[in-house]
């Protein structure tokens, strides 16, 4: 891979942003495929976790069908990034904790604390992750 | 035709949007080859719609309020709290 390629990729902590907490440090990386992926998969594995909760009470049939209609909303791109239940997701607190976690690498009781303890810290770093990570609005 | 950019999958996760549009949506010559700019960014630096004083101020009053809910906060006190603050909600004319 070219320097040019490798100066674009989020290496070695570049476009990386640290807050402070109880003296240790957590970094925000960047919203990468990869980031947008393991969220992806974390609201599927919510979904599908949602009904395996409620086996005991479906017959095996309505359990079957409930299933294969999750396994149709992930193929049918109900649960990708950006999509709408991927936004509601993100406005709610599980979720927007969830996503951090992801972020921030760290697990989601420490990233509460980080949060609470550090609102407009955290919302700097959240603003110039997102400013960071797509593309400007064009010009209409 | 992408010669400097022969990335690999796994290379591509490691990528945000705003890196692929940099690096894929970039003026090219007549071979497809892109053009070299002085700043990666330079593009899309050029196409930043500028913001206007109020602009900025919903966005950040709007990022104040989605913090907030994040946060289990009550929508009449958030806007309470603001209106200490910056005087009116922004987009309203009560002062």
């Amino acid at each position: 891979m070219s320097d040019n390629a490798n100066s674009l990729l989020n290496s070695g902590g570049e476009g990386s942003l640290t807050i402070e907490h109880n003296g240790k440090k957590y970094t925000a990386g960047l919203i990468t495929q990869k980031v947008k992926a393991e969220f992806e998969k974390r609201l599927e594995k919510k979904a599908l976790d949602s009904i395996f909760a409620f086996k005991n009470y479906l017959e095996p049939v309505e359990f079957r069908e409930a299933i294969s209609g999750v396994t149709r909303d992930i193929a049918s791109g109900i649960y990708s990034f950006g999509s709408e239940n991927c936004v509601q997701a993100l406005s709610t607190p599980s979720g927007a904790l969830s996503f951090a976690s992801i972020l921030f690498n760290a697990p989601e009781n420490e990233i509460q604390d980080v949060m609470l303890g550090n609102r407009e810290r955290f919302e700097v770093v959240m603003d110039l992750v997102r400013e960071k990570s797509f593309p400007n609005a064009k010009k209409e | 035709m992408d010669k400097p950019y022969l990335l690999r999958p796994w290379e591509i996760l490691q990528l945000t949007d705003r890196q692929i549009v940099e690096m894929y949506y970039r003026k090219r010559d007549e071979k497809g080859i892109p053009i070299e700019s002085p700043q990666e960014q330079a593009e899309w630096n050029k196409r930043k719609k500028p913001m206007t004083d109020d602009e900025i101020l919903l966005q950040k009053y709007l990022n104040f309020m989605k913090m907030g809910s994040m946060m289990g906060g009550n929508k009449a006190q958030m806007n309470s709290s603001w209106i200490k603050k910056y005087g009116k909600i922004p987009g309203t004319q009560n002062a």
